[in-house]
């Protein structure tokens, strides 16, 4: 349950985010890269686990990042003001359309679905007592 | 980016909150995986590289405070959502929190029965494991066989508490303080502060010890 990543793994993760478009773009905490959001490195890990799994070159996925970036800076006046992970999620999207492993129609109705469905139904009331107790003995 | 701060819309696309563009980030997943193009597994696998990065380091400091602080202390056990914000932490809005503190007698473990409710904005994003179904059941029927797992050996004569995070009211741990660190600074015992500790798997001990 408890397992933590093996060591060889970082430094070759490290490696495939050194050569991204806007490095420098990535949101980073102390130096390492830093997600705000569960979404956020969802996407990410997905990514990563795809081309290790499905063995695309990884410069497929940063040609991608590179023309999603660039599609929103030819459609907005405000260059700075985009998301890494916004553009990260759209390439990734870009990418899996064109290797046909899925279609924007099914893509954008799955979406829907997931967001047509209230969050958490069943856990949105508080719980003030514990669930169990295991006395001393 | 801020967790109020909303991502500009893009022409050509409809994407533009946090809640859309999670919602496509899974409605991905979930199609690639039934696919079989991808396992889940292998996509926990890649995010535990780095979600110890986004860490438990506010929630170490708020910790590191209350042991220094009998004051801090007192109001983060009676209100820690309002006690967060006096420090400048929160964003949950309408979300409350509520810190257990640990002490000889008494042990607390936090666990989301049904989904991955969690204060994240003072934990940061939570661990895989902490997602498991194995956890999430295991939790509240066996807790002692696992905090086990995670190494944490406690006295037979300890009561074990385990508290259901929720939507709306989300659990965290206050440890007990290690022996041995005293006249210890805030940002030395905050280093001490793990993750596991904070959930209730883990207890705090000193380094060498």
């Amino acid at each position: 349950m408890n397992e933590r990543p093996a060591p060889e793994t970082k430094p070759r993760v490290d490696s495939l985010v050194d050569v991204l478009p806007f490095s420098d773009r990535i949101p980073r905490h102390d130096g390492e890269m830093a997600f705000d959001q569960a979404w956020e490195i969802r996407a990410f890990a997905m990514t990563v686990a795809l081309h290790e799994e499905l063995g695309f070159p990884w410069e497929e996925f940063q040609s991608e990042l590179i023309a999603a970036i660039q599609r929103w800076e030819a459609a907005q006046t405000d260059l700075a003001g985009w998301s890494y992970y916004e553009r990260w999620l759209a390439a990734l999207g870009e990418l899996a359309q064109g290797k046909g492993w899925l279609t924007g129609a099914e893509l954008d109705s799955r979406t829907q679905e997931i967001l047509d469905q209230p969050p958490t139904t069943d856990h949105h009331h508080a719980v003030r007592e514990p669930v169990a107790v295991v006395p001393g003995a | 980016m801020s967790v109020d701060q909303k991502i500009q819309p893009v022409e050509g696309l409809s994407m533009h909150s946090d809640a859309e563009l999670a919602a496509r980030a899974k409605a991905m997943e979930a199609i690639l995986v039934e696919k079989g193009l991808i396992g889940s597994d292998a996509i926990d696998y890649m995010s535990s590289v780095y979600e110890n990065e986004v860490g438990p380091q506010i929630g170490a400091s708020i910790v590191a405070k209350a042991w220094t602080d009998p004051e801090f202390k007192e109001r983060l056990l009676a209100d820690a959502t309002k006690a967060c914000q006096e420090l400048g932490f929160g964003g949950m809005q309408g979300e409350e929190m509520t810190v257990l503190e640990n002490t000889p007698d008494v042990h607390h473990l936090v666990v989301c029965t049904l989904c991955s409710c969690y204060p994240w904005p003072v934990l940061g994003l939570p661990p895989n494991w902490y997602k498991y179904p194995a956890y999430r059941s295991r939790a509240v029927r066996d807790p002692r066989g696992v905090m086990e797992e995670f190494g944490l050996d406690l006295p037979d004569s300890v009561e074990v508490r385990v508290w259901d995070s929720s939507a709306e009211l989300r659990y965290w741990v206050l440890p007990m303080r290690p022996a041995g660190t005293d006249g210890w600074t805030e940002e030395q015992l905050a280093e001490l502060v793990t993750r596991d500790a904070l959930i209730g798997v883990g207890d705090v001990t000193r380094p060498g010890v």
